[in-house]
């Protein structure tokens, strides 16, 4: 009886300290973003903003910012187009080598982020291309496209096809009925896809890393940069924008499809 | 009459299905055109250049100007990476973090899981949900951020320490550090794979057990982990995948004394000394090793298993 209360205790704690784990970590860091001291001391002492002053004065780290933003937004734009696509013909169509394209969109997930972006980086700079925005955004929609992809074909999959049956039988074209009865019954997946598609993007480093350009900068790229040069709470305040953001989309997503959309692409 | 009529429409049914999924047989191949070129210029073919380079000989700058590499076939790379400097600097500790991150991190999620799996309010489930998946959808910067502001030598952890009267640890740049921030980022991945196991078993299986006498602790080691092994063995498989392929942790953490393989294709592709056929070789090890854990442990595993049945 004893051991089983000890054991009960102990289930409890590992509960408890891994929970506060996945909790605590932006949390510290947004505390950290109103300390007033430049050594972080943690927990600080009384409130600042400087840190976020500093993080709107700098042009740089506020110019790669919107080009994170910006970059992603094309690759959730990119993503989504791409893998409602590939997810609709593969949900619909009967043909040979589906289950290879199948693995093949899939694959950049279980693909190293990093060996992905040295792949890229020795295969454009062994093709003559050096340094074009174009090629950050071709990396990112490679990581981007197999989360959209995840959430996409269950709901073609699992969409009764009679709604379309129905729309061919009273004389509408496939292409008719997929814009104007296949879409707008998945367009709650339509929406998860966008944002795991720009999330990928955004917080991307492993990738981005190998491709940005030394004036074209993504956020995480900058910022490691700073980082790796030691503390400062301008990242922190960055950062925190970044969590904001991340949180933003999760409510935006929780409130219009439920968050169980969102665990079908990003589960392993 | 009826059943006739019910016969006749579902077979009809059953044609038009058909027809409907195979109208063309070139129009599948047509609309996955897009995909199929991108990734296999964007995704296929740079893993093949990649892997070639691999074979290609190193030219030292100023040998031949303008040119990193010469297109003729040596093992030198290879030769190299399984070198005892590189073996001793990347390989092994990258292997060491693999394993004890994963080791921890299945200890701490799995109960995470588990009370997830079981709880009986929506409410408290979605709540569980919902700081899984922020987790997982809050960057590599603000969690590398955090762990660098944590495990500094003035942070709240070595505070924390000093207050229970330990002495002061170096997290940053020691095997441990990078350990610490390894396994917080498997919790999430490890949490989800688990969970969606954990909710296959009947928990009619566990009221039974305890029905007939069994303690929780007999319960649980006699019927819910040998139900869940199956996805215990899919998160070990993604641990140890997710872990060999970490970059951000070890660049911060690592503090340039503790590095790991990704370092290693960082350091020759983006670093002070450009190697690209030594990154590319350093980079295809790294997906052999991935590949292999993947398909290998859970192989192992999963005939381990049979057997013991």
């Amino acid at each position: 009886m004893l051991t089983e209360k000890i054991a009960k205790a102990f289930v409890t704690f590992l509960i408890i300290l891994t929970l506060s784990l996945l909790i605590l970590i932006p949390v510290i860091v947004a505390i950290d973003a109103f300390s007033p001291t430049a050594y972080s001391n943690f927990p600080p002492s009384s409130l600042s903003f400087r840190w976020f002053e500093n993080f709107f004065g700098n042009p740089s780290l506020l110019s790669s910012f919107q080009i994170s933003i910006f970059f992603a937004a094309i690759v959730a734009v990119a993503t989504v187009t791409i893998g409602t696509l590939a997810s609709y013909v593969i949900a619909r169509y009967q043909f040979k080598g589906k289950k290879l394209i199948d693995a093949l969109i899939q694959a950049p997930i279980v693909f190293p982020g990093v060996a992905l972006g040295n792949a890229l980086l020795v295969f454009f700079y062994s093709s003559g291309f050096y340094y074009h925005p174009a090629m950050l955004i071709i990396g990112q929609t490679i990581i981007g496209l197999p989360y959209v992809f995840r959430v996409m074909l269950p709901s073609f999959t699992g969409l009764n096809q009679s709604f379309e049956e129905a729309s061919m039988t009273l004389g509408a074209s496939r292409v008719e009925t997929f814009f104007r009865v296949t879409l707008p019954l998945v367009k709650s997946a339509l929406l998860a896809g966008a944002i795991l598609g720009f999330a990928a993007a955004f917080n991307d480093y492993a990738v981005s890393v190998f491709l940005v350009d030394p004036t074209i900068q993504t956020l995480p790229v900058q910022l490691m940069g700073l980082m790796q040069a030691g503390v400062d709470p301008t990242i922190a305040a960055a950062a925190t924008f970044t969590v904001l953001i991340m949180i933003v989309l999760l409510v935006v997503c929780e409130k219009i499809v439920g968050i169980d959309k969102l665990m079908t692409g990003v589960k392993y | 009459m009826r059943f006739v009529n019910i016969r006749r429409s579902t077979t009809q049914k059953g044609k038009a299905k058909k027809a409907f999924l195979t109208k063309s047989n070139f129009t599948p191949y047509l609309l996955l055109a897009p995909v199929i070129l991108l990734l296999v210029i964007f995704f296929l073919i740079p893993g093949l250049t990649q892997l070639s380079l691999s074979f290609y000989k190193y030219l030292p700058p100023g040998v031949v100007i303008g040119k990193l590499y010469e297109p003729t076939f040596t093992l030198e790379n290879y030769i190299r990476f399984f070198s005892p400097t590189y073996l001793n600097g990347y390989f092994w500790p990258t292997i060491r973090i693999m394993f004890a991150s994963t080791a921890i991190a299945l200890i701490l999620s799995y109960p995470v899981a588990y009370s997830i799996a079981r709880t009986s309010s929506s409410k408290l489930k979605k709540i569980f949900m919902a700081i899984v998946i922020a987790a997982i959808l809050v960057g590599p910067i603000v969690r590398v951020y955090s762990w660098l502001i944590i495990l500094g030598n003035e942070g709240p952890a070595n505070n924390v320490l000093a207050f229970f009267g330990f002495g002061r640890i170096e997290f940053l740049g020691s095997e441990l550090g990078v350990i610490i921030g390894t396994t917080q980022f498997l919790l999430a991945y490890l949490i989800l794979v688990l969970l969606s196991s954990i909710q296959n078993i009947n928990p009619a299986c566990e009221d039974a057990a305890r029905s007939l006498g069994a303690n929780s602790i007999h319960t649980f080691l006699r019927i819910t982990l040998p139900q869940s092994l199956p996805g215990i063995i899919s998160a070990v498989v993604l641990g140890l995948t997710l872990s060999a392929t970490m970059l951000e942790t070890p660049l911060v953490l690592g503090f340039g004394i503790v590095q790991m393989q990704g370092n290693l294709i960082y350091n020759y592709s983006l670093g002070s000394v450009v190697n690209l056929p030594f990154s590319s070789a350093a980079s295809v090890v790294l997906i052999v090793m991935a590949l292999t854990i993947s398909y290998g442990v859970s192989y192992l595993l999963k005939s381990q298993i049979k057997w013991a049945k």
